[in-house]
């Protein structure tokens, strides 16, 4: 019977020398063989070989180590840091990095595979068994595991009885660079780099179940650290959302959730051309989206923004195509939609989308997209002027350290977190084109049939906006006085509120959060907006308009001399970037 | 004996609309490719007496001759497949 090993991350390997550097006067020399004797007693370090150099006459005993050794050793990262501390300039250490052999790429541009330059050796190969388990030593089935070597990848799925076999070809055991496990439902993902797996041992993986982070989770119904970053749980308790008209375009949404039954009005399911197939969601990915937005707010589950919103389901995923999108915004416009949420993207731009888009705003509706996942440029549509443009966030502490979460962490210029923990997110689109960002990682929604799981993505930051729009137009005083009417005066009050309630988010970039992370409170004038760092953007934003003036008006020869309007500023913002762009100029 | 039908390798799904102010009518369209064998319409938008949009299998070589025939009047594009957007792996955008 195969023996069970709790799996661990590995400790990296270091090499370990001394410098060449010149000693300070009356400096002793670092004595390696004392180094030596030192690793070998340490409960925490491995010494794995020591290099002696060739050819070299050793002046030192059989059991001495010679001076010029190099000396091979596995410790964790902190204790490597600490030996470089103490033997000072003397001493180097450094990681055993890894060498690779490579040749020409054997696949055209169009396929990616990764490191698809790299030269697979036919008759190595490592075969590791996975065992994942839940609470009570429960399998987990279903399970999807990534095991990451050093050339390639290759994943599984778990069976009944929780177990995987996954084969990397061109790789020894002992290199592997990390293992990701993503189970469907109720636990965290989980990540450990550098895992220690032995192939002929079933090498078991213990999920955290979401009820030990969450009091008696789904049975006491969750507030997600996103509504709670935006101040959802500081609203009335009136502000449902009751009036408002939201559309989805995705993959549909599965009415078979607690959380979702009686929550969606209506839907249409485009890519089959069927009245009553949008409540199958094989994709999960609409319905995980609809649970942020207008989750019931009960005492089960999670609770969505806006519960008692008017929700239409239109599905487009998966298969969907540029027509389908066209088609489900002309149902918005037919509709008298409010809001529109997508959370879908591509890589390619489309003139006969962007007249839809335009013509959605024209009609009223206003359409919230999500900036894109592969940590570039903004795809589109989300880059169309006529969208609010949103980016993904995440919050440290509000996810278990060694989920998969963690490592979504950007860390650029500037600084990674805020003061109050939020990071933007690394695999976030980014560029001038974003609006606002909102909560994107570790997201936790509903998924079929009655399942929760927690999500990463710009999809999971999207509905945060899209919910709060929808409170917005509901509830908000402009919106039912001088803003009623369906045009697009009232989609660029929309997105102005939005974007003024927004928290400024310093983490270098502004290009990554746009103009920060709404507030439902300051939304409402129910909190003061907050405070803008730097300097005071009132002379800036004066001279520029005054500029843009002459630019985008130039029958006026003078600018005119009434203060600068925040939604002025916004509105000819916009004109401008539309004649920018007409003029071929991005 | 079966037969292969080179004429469709490489088709691609276009979406065919027309830009503001454009004196074609797409049901013309409609009937030029109903009736040209290099092409398929896939789905058709829209009054069927006056659509506003079609969705058609065709060659990139033949999209672009339609492109040149009618510039500045259709806009042919490729009707491009939408992702969710999740990160990496489920990621193709």
């Amino acid at each position: 019977m195969t023996e069970d090993i709790q799996v661990s991350s590995r400790k990296p390997q270091f090499i370990i020398g001394r410098s060449k550097a010149l000693l300070p006067a009356g400096a002793e020399p670092l004595n390696i063989h004392l180094l030596k004797q030192y690793i070998e007693r340490a409960s925490d370090m491995d010494l794995v070989k020591v290099l002696e150099p060739r050819g070299l006459a050793t002046a030192l005993s059989r059991e001495d180590t010679h001076p010029e050794a190099i000396l091979v050793a596995q410790m964790t990262e902190e204790r490597a840091r600490e030996l470089k501390q103490a033997g000072g300039d003397q001493l180097l250490v450094e990681v055993n990095a890894r060498l690779t052999y490579a040749k020409p790429s054997a696949y055209p541009q169009s396929v990616t595979l990764p490191d698809s330059a790299v030269l697979v050796p036919n008759k190595l190969s490592c075969t590791i068994p996975v065992v994942v388990k839940g609470e009570r030593d429960q399998a987990v089935a279903g399970a999807h595991v990534y095991l990451f070597g050093q050339r390639s990848f290759t994943q599984g799925v778990t069976g009944d009885d929780g177990s995987v076999t996954l084969t990397l070809f061109g790789e020894t055991g002992d290199d592997l660079q990390g293992l990701r496990v993503d189970p469907i439902a109720d636990y965290w993902s989980l990540w450990v780099p550098n895992p220690a797996l032995a192939p002929d041992k079933n090498n078991i993986v213990m999920l955290r179940a979401f009820s030990q982070d969450f009091d008696n989770f789904p049975n006491q119904q969750c507030v997600g650290w996103g509504q709670q970053a935006m101040n959802l749980n500081r609203l009335p308790g009136n502000y449902t959302g009751k009036g408002a008209k939201i559309a989805v375009i995705d993959s549909g949404g599965a009415t078979s959730h607690h959380d979702l039954q009686g929550q969606i009005a209506d839907g249409y399911d485009f890519v089959n051309q069927q009245a009553d197939s949008w409540n199958q969601d094989e994709v999960f990915h609409g319905t995980h989206c609809t649970g942020i937005i207008a989750g019931k707010n009960d005492n089960f589950g999670i609770r969505g923004f806006a519960p008692e919103a008017e929700v239409h389901e239109f599905k487009i995923l998966p298969g969907g195509r540029f027509s389908d999108l066209i088609d489900a915004l002309e149902r918005c416009i037919e509709l008298q939609i409010d809001v529109v949420n997508l959370s879908i993207g591509t890589s390619q731009r489309s003139l006969l989308v962007e007249q839809s888009l335009q013509k959605a705003r024209e009609q009223g509706v206003a359409c919230i997209v999500a900036a894109g996942n592969s940590g570039g440029p903004v795809l589109y549509p989300a880059s169309s002027p006529q969208v609010l443009t949103v980016a993904a966030i995440g919050k440290r502490g509000t996810f278990p350290e060694n989920s998969y979460h963690s490592t979504q962490v950007f860390t650029g210029h500037g600084p990674s977190f805020t003061p109050d923990g939020y990071f933007s997110a690394q695999f976030t689109c980014f560029g001038p084109e974003v609006g606002v960002c909102a909560p994107g990682v570790a997201i936790l929604s509903c998924v079929p049939p009655n399942n929760f799981a927690a999500w990463d993505g710009t999809s999971m930051a999207t509905p945060h906006v899209t919910g709060l729009a929808a409170l917005l137009l509901a509830h908000h005083p402009d919106f039912l006085g001088p803003y009623a009417m369906h045009n697009s005066q009232r989609v660029q009050r929309l997105f102005s509120i939005l974007k003024q309630s927004s928290r400024h988010l310093d983490l270098g970039d502004p290009r990554r959060v746009g103009a920060g992370l709404p507030d439902a409170m300051v939304a409402f004038n129910l909190a003061p907006a907050p405070a803008v760092a730097g300097p005071s953007p009132s002379d800036i934003g004066q001279h520029l308009w005054n500029e843009i003036q002459k630019i985008l008006y130039p029958s006026v020869t003078a600018p005119v001399a009434h203060p600068v309007e925040r939604e002025n500023m916004d509105t000819a913002l916009q004109d401008l970037e539309t004649l920018i762009r007409q003029a071929g100029l991005v | 004996m079966s037969t292969f039908d080179q004429g469709t390798s490489g088709r691609q799904q276009y979406l065919i609309g027309t830009t503001a102010g454009s004196t074609v009518s797409l049901s013309e369209i409609q009937n030029m490719l109903r009736a040209d064998p290099q092409a398929t319409i896939a789905g058709v938008r829209g009054q069927p007496d006056n659509p506003s949009r079609l969705i058609v299998l065709l060659a990139p070589e033949r999209a672009e001759q339609l492109r040149e025939q009618y510039r500045g009047e259709l806009i042919i594009e490729i009707d491009a497949t939408l992702h969710p957007l999740q990160p990496e792996d489920r990621d193709r955008g």
